[in-house]
C-alpha cells in the first residue's frame, strides 16, 4: 500500500483559508472590474452566444479528428491480434492500443453532443450540421462496436453488446477482481476530479448571475448533477456498508 | 515488502499459455499478465488457486522479498 504523507492540520486549515481568500479576491475583482467598466451584460453575453455559434458545422471537426486518431489507434491494434492471441508479450502492447482508441472514440463522443449543441444554434450550414452529426453517430457507433469486438477476440472471456443498454453491466460482471479493481481506481478519480470541478462551476455560476451574465437555470442544472453524483456515491456507499453489518 | 512470484516459471513448466492459466483460475489473460510483471498482486482466493493449479504451496509461488535501505 502506498505511504500516505501526514499533513498537520494546522496546514490544511491555512491552505483551505487561503484558497477561499484568493477565490473572494477573484471574485471581487471581477466584479468591480465589471462594474467600473460599465460593461452591459447582456451584450456580452449577446457577443459570447454569437462567437460560440458563428463556427457552425465546423464545431464537429475537433471531434471527427479525434474519432480519426481513434481508428487510426484501432487500425494499428487489429493488425496486431492475430500475433497477441499466440504471444504473450504482443497481448499488453494490443490491449493498451485498443484501450487508447476506445479512450478517444469515448472523448470525440462528447465533442459530438457539443457541436450538435452549438452547430445547430449557427445561422448559417444547419444542413452541413445535421449531415455532419449522422455520419459522425454512425462512426462513433461503429467504432465502439469494433474495438469491443477486437477486444473480445484476446479476451474471450468478455459479455457484452454494445448495442445493449445493459452492455456496462454485463462487462464489468465478466471482469475478474483485477480489472474490477481498475475499474474502481478510475471511478475513484473521475470522482475526485469531479467533485473539485462542480463547487468552482457552481461558485462561478452564482457569481455571473448575480450580475444577468446567465440565468439561474445554469447553477440549477450544474446543481441538480452535483446533486446526482453525491447521491448515487453516498448511496452506494451506505448500502455496501449496510449489506457488511 | 515486495511480493515475487514465479508465475511466468511455473506456467512455462506445465506448458501453460496465460489465456489457458486465466481460464483455469477464473482470471482474465490481462490480470495473469499483471501478476507475472508484479503489477498486481492477487486476492488469497486468487493466488491459492493458481498455486492448486501448480500442485504447489502458495508460498513456493508467491514469496515477500526485503526490500534494500538506500
Amino acid at each position: 500500500m502506498k505511504e500516505v504523507k501526514k499533513k498537520s492540520p494546522a496546514r490544511i486549515y491555512i491552505t483551505f483559508a487561503v484558497v477561499l481568500v484568493i477565490c473572494g479576491l477573484i471574485g471581487g475583482t471581477a466584479g468591480y472590474a465589471a462594474i467600473s467598466n460599465q460593461l452591459s451584460v447582456q451584450d456580452l453575453s449577446q457577443w459570447a452566444n454569437q462567437m460560440l455559434s458563428a463556427p457552425g458545422p465546423w464545431w464537429f471537426a475537433p471531434g471527427l479528428l479525434l474519432l480519426s486518431a481513434s481508428t487510426w489507434f484501432y487500425i494499428r491494434g487489429r493488425r496486431l491480434l492475430p500475433q497477441a492471441k499466440e504471444d504473450d508479450e504482443v497481448f499488453p502492447r494490443v490491449n493498451l492500443t485498443l484501450g487508447r482508441a476506445m479512450f478517444l472514440a469515448n472523448l470525440s463522443t462528447v465533442f459530438m453532443f457539443l457541436a450538435m449543441a452549438l452547430s445547430y444554434s449557427a445561422s448559417w450550414g444547419l444542413v452541413w450540421s445535421v449531415l455532419l452529426s449522422v455520419v459522425h453517430l454512425v462512426w462513433v457507433m461503429t467504432m465502439n462496436a469494433r474495438i469491443v469486438a477486437a477486444t473480445k477476440q484476446i479476451s474471450p472471456e468478455k459479455q457484452g453488446n454494445v448495442f445493449d443498454f445493459k452492455f456496462q453491466q454485463d462487462w464489468y460482471e465478466s471482469c475478474d477482481e483485477a480489472e474490477r479493481q481498475q475499474a474502481a481506481q478510475c471511478s475513484y478519480q473521475s470522482f475526485k476530479v469531479m467533485t473539485t470541478i462542480f463547487p468552482i462551476v457552481m461558485a462561478v455560476l452564482a457569481l455571473l448571475a448575480t450580475i444577468d451574465l446567465v440565468a439561474p437555470t445554469y447553477s440549477l442544472l450544474v446543481g441538480a448533477l452535483w446533486l446526482v453524483q453525491q447521491f448515487v456515491y453516498n448511496y452506494t456507499a451506505l448500502k455496501l456498508d449496510k449489506a457488511r453489518l | 515488502m515486495p511480493l515475487q512470484n514465479r508465475l511466468k516459471e511455473f506456467r512455462a513448466a506445465q506448458g501453460l499459455n496465460q489465456q489457458e492459466l486465466g481460464t483455469l483460475v477464473g482470471a482474465s489473460r490481462q490480470t495473469i499478465s499483471l501478476i507475472e510483471r508484479g503489477d498486481y498482486n492477487p486476492s488469497i482466493t486468487l493466488a491459492l488457486r493458481i498455486a492448486q493449479v501448480f500442485h504447489r504451496p502458495v508460498e513456493e509461488v508467491f514469496y515477500l522479498v526485503e526490500e534494500e535501505l538506500p
